[in-house]
């Protein structure tokens, strides 16, 4: 997911975008300026130029008029003082005007301005070629023609200086049309430099967008993010991005996110289990105490029996004897007595008999060995350490075993599994009612005998969890959670199997398959009644 | 000019602008180079002989050659030529421009065709002023610095003392080469006893003029201009002054020396700036073909000649683009071999420039030939 994203966002880049913008902008900018520059310089210099060309234009003129004047002035002086020093400085002033005039020749004249300049070289050329027609005749004596050919002059020179004024109002009028066509451009330029400054505003405003919308914005909701992992929310993340660089961020964030996230659930977990665990060692730590409570009770009860036993055996001999005494009383009364008080007395004593073989079987230390047992009488033996338990509570307990059906255990566990099962229907009986417990073993009629502990209690309430160790239904206290664990295991050594299911419309029926054995031989029956 | 010859001229430049329209236009043609010509009647001639000889041979790569004269604009005033110029330079068809007449209109529209960047071949501007008209200007005769130094150096060796009285047109061309020639003299010792402009075709002042010269008494008159002007004073000249010797500079020849049917003109030396009796079969038949109308061949119409197979040759190489005809042509003679014209052979200067050549011709009775070479040491 994350090299997609990357390669989503591997086309931008932002450090691309960046730049390209950066680079157009300021492209734009200096070649804005450049040509902004470049114009106004341009057109600066060109009226700076045409202005200086204008006034030299102008300066030519006023010399070429002068120059003129001064030649007029030097002919009028020849005709006064006829000499060489007149002619010669007329020749000199005309040479400098035509000079002057020649230089108009390389400017930049209109056609209008450029004939008058040949209007001006025109009649300079016939203003001089008059005054040297006036200096012959003057130097020839004759005066007075002389000056009257100067009146000639004087035109030649009024019609120069016409030529000189038209030229320069022809300069003007071109100077005009210059200024006019520069302020235009000048104009251009003003509202070129204002389209340029409103478009760099524009890309400005659209670089300040771009960078808010893509950059700022996506720092801020990175910071955001951040903020939030900082207050506990580890389900913060960040959503894939546009440019690579922060896709990268992204991606870098939302890892960092998931391991903190993962790394505080494993901590959430390892906190639960280790309060459960420490629950359990508490539990576990009671029952050990509870259970070796137990086992010091079941000692001194095994003790007390075998104690008792002997005392129990003298009492039902005596009671015995008692009552056959009684019985055989001629009187009447006395037979009534044996019957009133005797019969109970042994009846009893037989009971507590019982019940003390029943302790001191129950008591007795489990073997290694597993041999053939009587299913029947096994199962009596615990249901007879439970039926007074069961008489108590106003429920019932039956044993529907055939006699002569043996199975492969140790007595003694066998019976451990039949009472935790008893006890446990006892307890499903009492806390969630019922009438009572059937216990019955058929043989499959093959290796296996199916022995069924059926109650009409409510059930099993998860029955998935029921052989889980230390899983209990019962209050606290009540139970440990591992009467189901050893029973399984028991039945797991003997070489079955336990099931259990619940039963419609109500109860629960725990299933222990056990394998079948043949008859135990009578050596160990008669050891068996024989504790009896 | 007369009226008649003033009609005269008109109708042979319609008929000669027709006549090249005509062959320049046909249908399914390829499109055709033009060239503005701006020159006197005489020379025209010879730029119709070498356009018709340049499209008879299929012309520049198929494409015809034809001669714009800009309908008779230009003449021989600084206003024509302007606006001849402007008319030129406006229309993009003109590859290039020969003329114009002389150096006072060649000055004055040279600075409309380096504005506009047009290439102008001067067959006629000598004078100083033109190596400085610019980039796009070129003449196929020699500045008149050189033709100074020569007219001095014939007037010097004229006569052991020479007395030197200069006439000069008053105008770009003829101030300048007279500043030149005076300087010249003076170099060589000799002062001029008498220096006076004139007005082209002004009369008012030939009786003034006739007596100061009569009174300067020079053995030599350095004419700096056409001679019509000349022919005005000639006769009363041979009488005040039978042994003037009267050296012309080269506007003269051009200047209508054949009208001078009473021979007043006899005798003057003048300079051409060819020589137009070279062994060159195109020039002998060029000759020709003037002489057959009556007229003597003069140096514009040579040059001329030239000047239209030299821009041929030049749009040929380059096509039709007026740049790229200038660097050619300024090339001629030094980044690429002189051209070979029937006026001799043709190469620029840096400054546009040809090599000068001069050559002296006297007016005889019957024609005009060149100074024998008895008559060059000492006056006749």
């Amino acid at each position: 997911m994350t090299a997609s994203r990357t390669g989503a966002a591997s086309g931008r880049t932002l450090r691309r975008m960046l730049l390209v913008v950066a680079l157009l902008t300021s492209s734009a900018a200096a070649a804005a300026m450049l040509g902004a520059v470049s114009l106004v310089k341009s057109l600066r210099e060109n009226v700076e130029r045409d202005t200086e060309v204008f006034m030299e234009e102008q300066r030519m003129a006023d010399r070429i008029v002068v120059l003129t004047n001064e030649q007029q002035l030097a002919a009028y002086r020849e005709l006064e003082r006829p000499g060489t020093v007149n002619t010669a400085l007329f020749s000199a002033r005309g040479d400098s005007a035509y000079r002057e005039m020649r230089r108009y020749l390389f400017h930049e004249l209109s056609l209008e301005a450029r004939l008058q300049v040949e209007s001006i070289k025109e009649a300079h050329q016939l203003f001089e070629v008059a005054a040297n027609r006036s200096f012959d005749l003057s130097n020839a004596g004759r005066t007075d023609e002389a000056r009257k050919r100067l009146s000639s002059l004087d035109a030649r020179a009024e019609a120069l200086d016409s030529a000189v004024s038209k030229f320069r109002a022809a300069r003007e009028r071109q100077r005009n049309e210059f200024r006019a066509s520069h302020a235009v451009l000048a104009q251009r330029l003003d509202r070129a430099l204002l389209l340029v400054a409103g478009a760099l505003v524009l890309l400005g405003i659209v670089v300040a967008v771009t960078l808010l919308r893509r950059v700022l914005r996506p720092l801020d909701h990175l910071a955001t993010m951040a903020g939030r992992i900082a207050e506990g929310d580890t389900l913060a993340r960040v959503p894939p991005q546009n440019y690579r660089e922060f896709d990268v961020v992204a991606n870098g964030f939302n890892h960092m996110a998931g391991r903190v996230q993962a790394a505080r659930d494993e901590v959430v977990a390892q906190n639960l289990e280790l309060h459960q665990a420490l629950e359990h060692l508490r539990a576990t730590q009671e029952d050990l105490v509870q259970h070796e409570k137990l086992s010091a009770m079941g000692q001194m009860l095994a003790g007390l029996a075998h104690e008792l036993n002997n005392p129990l055996a003298g009492i039902l001999g005596m009671a015995e004897v008692l009552q056959d005494e009684l019985a055989r009383a001629p009187e009447r009364d006395t037979r009534e007595l044996g019957t009133e008080f005797a019969e109970p007395l042994v009846r009893e004593a037989v009971r507590a008999n019982a019940l003390v073989r029943s302790l001191l079987q129950f008591a007795r230390k489990p073997g290694d060995v597993l041999e053939s047992v009587p299913l029947g009488a096994t199962l009596s033996t615990a249901v007879g350490l439970r039926a007074h338990a069961f008489a108590q509570q106003g429920k019932t307990v039956r044993v529907d075993i055939p006699t002569d059906l043996c199975v492969i255990a140790e007595a003694q566990k066998l019976q451990q599994v039949a009472v935790n099962l008893i006890n446990n229907a006892l307890d499903a009986l009492v806390t969630g009612g019922g009438t009572g417990l059937v216990i019955s073993a058929t043989h499959d009629g093959g290796e296996f005998v199916l022995v069924e502990f059926h109650d009409d209690g409510p059930g099993i309430p998860d029955i998935a969890l029921a052989f889980t160790p230390f899983h209990t239904t019962k209050a606290a206290g009540k139970g440990t959670g591992l009467g189901l664990g050893l029973v399984t295991r028991f039945v797991k050594e003997f070489g079955g199997t336990v099931n259990a299911h619940n039963v419609t419309p109500r109860g629960a029926c725990i299933t222990v398959r056990l394998l079948v054995a043949p008859e135990p031989p009578s050596e160990s029956r008669n050891e068996s009644e024989e504790d009896n | 000019m007369t009226d008649h010859q003033g009609r005269r001229f008109r109708v042979a430049y319609v008929l000669l602008a027709s006549a090249f329209a005509i062959s320049g236009v046909g249908c399914g043609e390829p499109r055709p180079y033009v060239i503005g010509v701006a020159l006197d009647r005489s020379a025209l001639d010879g730029v119709a002989a070498a356009a018709q000889r340049i499209n008879a041979r299929g012309g520049i790569d198929g494409h015809r050659l034809v001669i714009d004269t800009a309908s008779g604009v230009g003449g021989t005033t600084a206003r024509g030529a302007l606006e001849a110029a402007e008319k030129f330079a406006a229309d993009p068809r003109i590859l290039a421009v020969i003329g114009h007449s002389n150096s006072g209109t060649s000055l004055a529209a040279s600075q409309v065709y380096n504005t506009r960047h047009v290439v102008q071949i001067s067959p006629a501007a000598t004078s100083p002023l033109y190596s400085d008209a610019g980039p796009y200007s070129f003449r196929l005769v020699g500045s008149d610095v050189h033709q100074a130094a020569f007219l001095a150096g014939h007037i010097a060796r004229s006569s052991a003392a020479p007395r030197a009285a200069i006439m000069y047109v008053n105008n770009d061309y003829g101030r300048p080469l007279h500043d030149a020639v005076v300087e010249n003299l003076r170099t060589a010792g000799i002062v001029p006893v008498y220096v006076s402009p004139f007005a082209q075709r002004d009369s008012a002042g030939d009786a003034e003029v006739l007596d100061a010269l009569t009174r300067a008494r020079p053995t030599v008159l350095m004419w700096i201009g056409r001679a019509f002007d000349l022919q005005r004073i000639a006769r009363e000249l041979r009488v005040r002054m039978p042994n003037l010797l009267v050296l012309a500079s080269d506007a003269f020849p051009g200047g209508g020396a054949r009208l001078d049917s009473a021979g007043l003109l006899d005798g003057v030396r003048h300079v051409r700036l060819l020589d137009l009796d070279r062994a060159d079969t195109v020039l002998a038949g060029l000759r020709a073909s003037y002489r057959k109308d009556g007229r003597d061949i003069n140096d514009q119409a040579v040059l001329s000649y030239d000047a239209v197979n030299l821009l041929a040759e030049a749009i040929r190489a380059m096509g039709p683009d007026r740049e790229r005809i200038r660097v050619w042509v300024e090339q001629i003679g030094m980044a690429r071999p002189v051209f070979a014209g029937i006026s001799g052979s043709i190469a620029f200067g840096p400054q546009g420039d040809r090599q000068p050549q001069y050559f002296l011709y006297v007016i005889g009775k019957k024609d005009d030939r060149p100074l024998p070479d008895s008559l060059r040491q000492r006056p006749r």
